[in-house]
């Protein structure tokens, strides 16, 4: 018998099989087509005919089907019954109402920010354009309270100018204005909640572009927390569940560090002053990061509270870090609600 | 005259009852024999296969490949690569210390097992006549 010419029959068989284990690891594929193969040549040496030998070997389909089972691997793409894959899927519609839960949440803050910034920057915010014009000028517009314009906006006690002042109730329309498109995923036929969210996602963002230079850097938290809206819900709806997904959570955990490393690279760079202040807020925010990577679930709400106390004490307590502080709250609060919203129910537990 | 539960003719019915019954049976006690005949020395696929098949252990040889990939995973049995005399070098398997614990524990349980089954079907120490019992029911329910 002539062992060195491969028949046809065999090569192919061969074949069907090699590509049927694609996905096996290499060696444990080599191995089973040398097994196989020295079984067919071996037989065939004992003078078995060809075709009785593949017939008593079985269809190549049902030989790696065979495989696959023994081996743990996975079941082929179309076929019932994957073996060893680690983590059950989640059915359908259990991702689906947990993006339905995470999308509503997500909502309901937009609306919250949404309110809390119109406030913020209608009534208690220095209206930047104007009191740089006016130090321009060297006068004020209202003089109300006889300090007149000082260089110093948020110098306890003066009457600071701010958009109510100078717009009326046109300050209030418009610092209702993202309150109002935030509102309107909630209110909308569900088929219109993703279309609409993208829509107030893109016009905040362009809002907060567009007059960077004044109030619109302060949308920025409200723009983050609509793209967050728009992207975790989808994102959930395909899979995606932090309890599993390390990468997401290693993500999440260092961009809550990251004001914490700023301020790391600002001591070191002499920017900022140490402080035992500076240094409580670097090891909180690395605390809280890494606890957001290891998956510990009350921390994402722990997160999203500090963020939310943060942009309040930004708020009230007006400095020149009032825009960094209320960035920093902005992202906690858009990053920890996130990790909220992915969350799966608890076990027995059934989402609404 | 056909088979109710499997359309087929009655006699065919027979043998793909007899044959559904081996098959489950074997799937459990395969992976034992193959230990069993490597206890005894070491063998390459193809004379494993043949004595499986002579012995009416299992119906396709194909099936003896994918069990010892995986009997190798687990630690049971080992390969190794040997010349044979003139030809290609061939693969032996061989029985792992593992392996032979594994058998000895299977030797147990299946002692046991056949024991009590024996007993049920009165083939053991009583002696009956349960075997044939169960024919004229499959008969029954192929004229319904």
């Amino acid at each position: 018998m002539n062992t060195e010419r491969t028949p046809q029959e065999l090569t192919s068989y061969l074949r069907t099989l090699e590509a049927a284990l694609a996905d096996a690891p290499a060696e444990a594929r080599a191995e089973i087509l040398a097994d196989v193969r020295a079984h067919a040549d071996d037989a065939l040496e004992q003078g078995r005919p060809l075709t009785e030998v593949l017939e008593a070997l079985g269809p190549a389909d049902e030989v790696s089907e065979q495989y696959r089972r023994e081996l743990g691997l996975a079941g082929e793409p179309g076929r019932p019954g994957s073996f060893g894959s680690g983590i059950a899927q989640d059915p359908a519609s259990l991702r689906e109402a947990v993006a339905d839960r995470g999308a509503r949440l997500l909502h309901f803050a937009s609306v919250a920010v949404a309110v809390v910034t119109g406030a913020f920057v209608a009534f208690l915010l220095p209206a930047f354009a104007v009191h740089s014009m006016s130090t321009g000028s060297g006068s004020t517009g209202s003089g109300s309270t006889g300090f007149g314009s000082s260089t110093e906006p948020v110098d306890m006690g003066t009457r600071i100018q701010t958009l109510f002042d100078q717009l009326g109730a046109g300050a209030i329309l418009l610092a209702l204005l993202p309150a109002l498109l935030a509102l309107l995923p909630l209110v909308l036929p569900r088929s219109l909640r993703q279309p609409v969210a993208i829509a107030n996602a893109v016009v905040v963002s362009l809002l907060a572009l567009i007059s960077g230079f004044t109030v619109g850097l302060f949308y920025v938290p409200l723009a983050v927390l609509m793209w967050a809206a728009v992207v975790v819900p989808w994102r959930v709806l395909h899979g995606l569940d932090l309890a599993t997904s390390l990468l997401w959570r290693i993500f999440g955990g260092v961009l809550v560090c990251a004001p914490g490393l700023l301020l790391v690279s600002g001591l070191i760079t002499g920017t900022i002053v140490f402080s035992w202040g500076t240094l409580a807020l670097v090891l909180v925010s690395v605390v809280l990061g890494v606890l957001f990577a290891l998956g510990w679930r009350p921390v994402y709400a722990v997160i999203a509270l500090l963020g939310m106390t943060a942009m309040v004490l930004g708020m009230v307590d007006l400095g020149l870090l009032t825009l960094a502080v209320w960035w920093v709250g902005g992202a906690w609060l858009a990053i920890g609600l996130s990790a909220v919203a992915t969350l799966r129910p608890r076990r027995g537990a059934v989402a609404p | 005259m056909h088979c109710n539960t499997c359309i087929t003719r009655y006699g065919e019915c027979m043998d793909a009852g007899r044959e559904r019954i081996a098959t489950n049976l074997r799937k459990g006690v395969l992976e034992y024999c193959v230990l069993a005949m490597l206890s005894r020395r070491e063998m390459y696929g193809l004379e494993l296969a043949n004595e499986l098949v002579e012995r009416g252990l299992t119906a396709s040889e194909g099936s003896l490949y994918p069990l010892l990939a995986r009997m190798r995973e687990a630690g049971a049995v080992e390969t190794r690569w040997e010349a044979s005399g003139e030809g290609r070098p061939r693969r032996y398997y061989a029985i792992t210390d593992g392996g032979r614990s594994q058998l000895r524990l299977f030797a147990g349980v299946w002692a046991g097992l056949a024991a009590q089954v024996d007993q049920l079907l009165g083939t053991g120490d009583a002696g009956g006549r349960a075997v044939p019992e169960i024919e004229p029911e499959m008969k029954a329910e192929d004229q319904g």
